[in-house]
């Protein structure tokens, strides 16, 4: 009896010890601060199921077909697999491929060019696209007060019926919020309740040794834009970053992706020309290292042996957590959906 | 009431009036096309202009305003963010509420949204994105908006479209403006869109949309057409 209360007792302070909670979202106290301002939208959980309908309702788009997640499912961690471009309205197809969405408080600008620099504006870029919701904002905004759910969804979140922009994006923000990914095996590993196994040690040691510059625990991407190397597709002619600095050195340079769930948002890079990570790891130590304004940590060629890409992506593999790709607090929320499709 | 009591509520009433005395500035907004009112979609030099350039939009924020006293801050203007939007009439209005013993000569502004505010996220009110203001692809706020035809512009339907904005250095298009004013109950501004369209070769330049030096040169040569006329 008194070493269960024992086990019980260290089993919470290890668990207080490595979590700190914002209330409504887990935070490892291994990860960084967040850089996202939690007090100008303080998480409520009314706000963050008007946001998970708001994610999951194709009425944000021009004929209510495509929402957040018709690029974002979960089950891909909210990537868009199979698809090397994103597609949209009408397979309307996109010009990049759509990144995954998960632990986006860390985040200090969005998408492959960063040139969203707010979680809270993000979600306008898509809605205006024509390529994917072809939508006008206003016009989101006046088919939510008419519908028969939303106003209700609002009052409770926000104490009255006022339906604004302001409003729509900052609960969306706040549901974008909760998706953190922080239980794969690594996640275990680094809380000291699991061990790797001697093929994933040794692809944890060639990975620090020469991804971890750029792709930087624990959150697997240290936010820069780099140029790694990818030959610009003529047929897109996707020059990155430097379409919204203008600044000529930041050419080809794009997002540092992170690797969490890496084996699950295939294809991979900003057009998705990679279907699978060996192809991917193939790129890095096929390099030619004397290209033009090649980042800096790409420049020293990279060798591996077949034995090392092995191990490296067995590594890989342990990034992907089950946990946040089955987290039913991310599911469609068919409750508050119920009665108003014309599925039963 | 009995005396004491009596007593205590003059003071108090003495006390709120001294300390929060104030004054209604109303400042007024004109927008013109040369000596005439702005109107929209009706062509702006009937007659002479074979140009037949119309307007069909003119929205502009005007934000951190103050007020000068011999070149000193003498009043800043808490909260303020100011939207001025033509279809709303060609006279607009920005009432302030400044201290009665408020003596000033200039009043100063911006034209434009302040960088710390577009790096804030989503804001309400006057700053909702929804506004039209918010440039959707690439986070920031359009500082000023100018779109109408002209038969010179070789675009389609003969639109241009001037959406100055953009925060980011070399590409800051905000713009301070000072203007003579003097201590009385309004202020009249005037905001002469002539004066900004002439110095434009419509043929070459007319659409602009999206940080760049341009936009920042457009921005300064907007500044310069708001002028202040003395009662």
């Amino acid at each position: 009896m008194k070493l269960k209360i024992y086990i019980l007792a260290i089993g919470v302070v290890l668990i207080s010890a490595f979590q700190t909670s914002l209330g409504l979202i887990e935070i490892p106290t291994y990860f960084p601060k967040p850089v996202y301002d939690f007090s100008k939208n303080p998480l409520s959980s009314q706000k963050i199921q008007l946001g998970r309908a708001l994610f999951y309702d194709p009425i944000l788009s021009r004929n209510q077909t495509i929402s957040c997640a018709s690029c974002h499912s979960q089950f891909n961690a909210f990537a868009h697999s199979d698809h090397a471009l994103s597609h949209g309205i009408d397979d309307k197809v996109g010009t990049r491929n759509a990144p995954a969405l998960m632990n986006l408080a860390w985040k200090n600008n969005f998408m492959w060019d960063g040139a969203i620099h707010h979680l809270d504006v993000q979600a306008l870029a898509p809605i205006s696209n024509p390529l994917e919701m072809d939508e006008n904002i206003n016009q989101v905004i006046f088919k939510l007060q008419t519908s028969k759910i939303y106003p209700a969804l609002f009052y409770s979140a926000f104490g009255d019926t006022a339906i604004t922009g302001e409003r729509m994006l900052k609960a969306m923000s706040q549901f974008m919020l909760t998706l953190v990914s922080s239980q794969s095996k690594y996640d275990s590993v680094m809380r000291h309740e699991a061990t790797f196994n001697a093929q994933e040690l040794k692809g944890y040691t060639v990975f620090k040794n020469n991804c971890a510059v750029c792709h930087t625990e624990p959150l697997f991407t240290n936010e820069t834009f780099k140029n790694n190397g990818l030959t610009v597709d003529t047929t897109l002619n996707d020059y990155g970053r430097v379409m919204v600095t203008h600044n000529p050195t930041d050419s080809f340079k794009f997002k540092v992706p992170t690797l969490r769930n890496i084996a699950f948002t295939y294809p991979y890079m900003h057009d998705g020309r990679y279907q699978s990570l060996s192809q991917v790891i193939t790129h890095y130590t096929s390099l030619n290292t004397t290209q033009k304004n090649l980042a800096k940590e790409l420049q020293k060629p990279l060798v591996l042996t077949s034995n090392q890409k092995v191990d490296l992506m067995a590594f890989l593999l342990t990034l992907t957590d089950k946990h946040f790709m089955f987290n039913q607090n991310y599911f469609y929320p068919k409750e508050i959906f119920s009665g108003t499709t014309k599925d039963k | 009431m009995s005396l004491p009591i009596k007593l205590f509520c003059i003071c108090l009433l003495l006390i709120s009036q001294w300390a929060t005395a104030q004054r209604p500035l109303n400042i007024g907004l004109n927008l013109k096309y040369g000596v005439h009112d702005l109107t929209l979609n009706t062509p702006l030099e009937p007659g002479t202009d074979s140009n037949n350039l119309t307007i069909s939009a003119l929205k502009f924020y005007i934000s951190n305003v103050k007020l000068l006293h011999k070149n000193q801050v003498v009043f800043t203007a808490l909260n303020g963010f100011f939207l001025t939007d033509a279809s709303l009439g060609n006279k607009q209005n920005i009432p302030l509420s400044i201290p009665s013993t408020c003596e000033f000569d200039a009043i100063q502004f911006d034209l434009g949204i302040d960088s710390l505010t577009n790096v804030a996220g989503v804001l309400g009110g006057n700053l909702d994105p929804t506004l039209g203001m918010y440039w959707t692809w690439q986070s920031g706020y359009i500082n000023f908006k100018l779109e109408g035809t002209a038969t010179v512009c070789p675009t389609r339907n003969n639109a241009f479209n001037f959406h100055l904005g953009g925060y980011q250095t070399p590409y800051n298009a905000i713009q301070t403006i000072k203007l003579t004013a003097t201590s009385s109950q309004f202020i009249s501004i005037q905001f002469d869109v002539e004066k900004f369209l002439h110095q434009i070769d419509l043929s070459l330049t007319n659409q602009v949309m999206s940080p760049s030096l341009v936009a920042v040169k457009l921005a300064t040569m907007a500044a310069q057409a708001f002028t202040s006329t003395l009662p």
